[in-house]
């Protein structure tokens, strides 16, 4: 019954991991790093690359650094996976890094990134409400208005948001890498989802319309 | 199931989050109610929308280069962790368990406590065991043979307890079986917080009321212990051998007035054991009480004070303070109210 509703809507981190499970298990995986075995350790950042990256840019909002920090989750990953304990949790133990990285970056660049959202034009549409200019903007507006009301959610809203809604992680799996209890979790992301849908509603309702 | 029960349930049903038995319950009711019905596709409109969000971000050859170069390279700088920065370990352990960061803080935290704890513990416990010595070499008092018995449990070998501070407490041990030592194992967990080091400049005054209240800490567990390992009528035992200890204290303690008048006097080790003689007292004297015995419970009262008088005397008191003590003992002549109580109790036997 878990996952009933989303587990046909199909994934992108999802796929990966299940083709990923077939041909060589996490644990399998982790226990030839640790012997030495860097070529696994490629395996490993293949199959996680993307998700974590994902996550990382709807964290802090701007490509070239998302690229930079999920470089910087993986490295870490490596230095530190003897500390690793569950090998079966190797994804959420990698969103958990990335999570303390792209936190750590947004402490520092906070100021500037906020700077940024006030000038785009779209930051202003959103929060008035307005109608989009047009009926065709679908995709590439779309997109361009998610990442825009993501990143007027706060920092933990956002955070569970991305982990439920784009990386497809359990509550228990979000309360594991946010060290948030149940309740505080739950609440966060249904506030996000309101605050997503109030601010992508005029999207949303040219969506429905196409 | 009704609607107000059913729409909080809406996002966790789309999340895959509820059991079989709530899925099912609200399954049905969308089947009849409309209005929830909507409020589920809508969430699921909205999961199809978000699904097809495209992020302007890509993973290349050249980002897993970079990652392995970096790796090599800190492979190179630092072969092992072992030579890893404390602070970077730190800061990557915490940041990558983020859920156990409360939990391994906090371990770290006693595991350095204890460490700390053991270190002073040994330290203190090789002072003791110097000044014992130095003490014996220099002073000219001489150490009556009877106390030789307890002399194991003050001098640290590897099955003794490490912390000198309830050697005194440990008195008898060999008697009472491995129940009764794991009984005073839990006891020396109670006394050791109250009793201060010697090397302590300025030991707080003992109060009775702290000393009652760790007395009867230590009276529960050697009430304990006595029922599970001792035979009745033993206790007579027990308050015979805390008289003799305390007869060897006092008469120590007299013995530093005769050696040593001029300067300040350095009485840490008998300061020590009217400490532990001190909490011993207590738990004998209310022991007397409750099974009646008269003799013993009013020789334990009279050599209280004055144990309490010597404990809380400073690590180097004047001759005057130590004079004071040795008048008040005259004064309750509790030399030989002892010597009697320990003539009449090898009379008894």
């Amino acid at each position: 019954m878990k996952r009933l509703a989303i587990e046909a809507m199909g994934h992108a981190g999802e796929g990966d991991r299940v083709a990923g499970t077939l041909m060589n298990s996490a644990e399998d995986l982790i226990a030839r790093v640790r012997e030495g075995d860097d070529e696994a350790f490629r395996l490993i950042f293949e199959r996680y690359a993307r998700p974590v990256v994902s996550f990382i840019y709807d964290m802090v909002g701007e490509r070239g650094l998302a690229e930079e920090l999920m470089q910087e989750t993986f490295v870490r990953g490596y230095k530190n996976l003897g500390g690793l304990r569950d090998e079966g949790k190797l994804s959420t133990w990698l969103f958990g890094i990335a999570r303390n990285v792209a936190r750590e970056s947004i402490r520092t660049e906070r100021r500037r990134q906020h700077q940024l959202e006030l000038d785009d034009p779209l930051v202003t549409e959103l929060r008035d409400k307005r109608l989009p200019p047009d009926d065709h903007l679908i995709n590439e507006e779309m997109n361009r208005a998610i990442h825009l009301a993501l990143r007027l959610l706060d920092e933990d809203k956002r955070l569970v948001f991305s982990l439920k809604v784009f990386q497809q992680q359990s509550y228990e799996e979000i309360a594991l890498i946010t060290g948030f209890s149940m309740a505080k979790l739950k609440t966060d992301l249904h506030r996000a989802r309101a605050e997503m849908r109030r601010l992508l509603r005029p999207y949303m309702e040219v969506s429905d319309e196409v | 199931m009704k609607c107000e029960e059913c729409l909080p349930l809406v996002e966790e049903y789309v999340d895959g989050e509820l059991d079989e038995r709530e899925a099912e319950g609200l399954q049905a009711h969308l089947s009849l109610c409309a209005s929830c019905a909507e409020a589920v596709d809508g969430l699921v409109r909205e999961q199809e929308i978000y699904a097809h969000y495209e992020r302007e971000v890509e993973v290349t050859p050249a980002m897993w280069h970079a990652v392995r170069e970096r790796i090599e390279a800190e492979k190179q700088v630092r072969p092992s962790n072992a030579v890893k920065g404390w602070r970077t370990w730190l800061a990557e352990t915490f940041g990558a368990t983020p859920r156990l960061r409360p939990a391994f803080a906090a371990a770290l935290v006693l595991i350095a406590l204890f460490i700390t704890t053991v270190a002073v513990v040994k330290y203190l416990n090789s002072r003791q065991a110097q000044q014992t010595l130095a003490a014996r070499d220099t002073k000219p008092r001489e150490i009556p043979r009877e106390e030789k018995p307890d002399k194991p449990e003050q001098v640290m070998t590897p099955e003794s307890p490490k912390n000198p501070n309830v050697a005194v407490t440990n008195y008898a041990p060999e008697k009472r079986g491995t129940v009764a030592a794991s009984v005073h194992d839990k006891r020396k967990a109670i006394v050791k917080p109250l009793v201060k080091s010697p090397e302590t400049p300025r030991s707080p005054a003992l109060t009775l009321d702290e000393v009652e209240r760790t007395a009867t800490l230590v009276a529960e567990r050697d009430a304990l212990a006595a029922s599970v390992a001792q035979p009745p009528g033993d206790s007579e035992t027990e308050v015979a051998r805390h008289v003799g200890q305390a007869q060897l204290l006092l008469r120590s303690f007299k013995n530093i007035q005769l050696a040593e008048t001029s300067h300040a006097l350095d009485i840490s080790y008998e300061k020590e054991q009217a400490r532990k003689l001190l909490y011993r007292n207590i738990t004998l004297r209310r022991e007397a009480a409750t099974i009646g015995n008269a003799p013993a419970e009013k020789i334990l009262s009279a050599l209280e004070p004055i144990l309490l008088d010597i404990a809380n005397l400073p690590d180097h008191p004047t001759g005057n303070d130590v004079s004071l003590i040795e008048q008040r003992m005259l004064k309750k002549e509790i030399m030989a109210a002892l010597q009697v109580h320990s003539i009449v109790v090898q009379n008894s036997y």
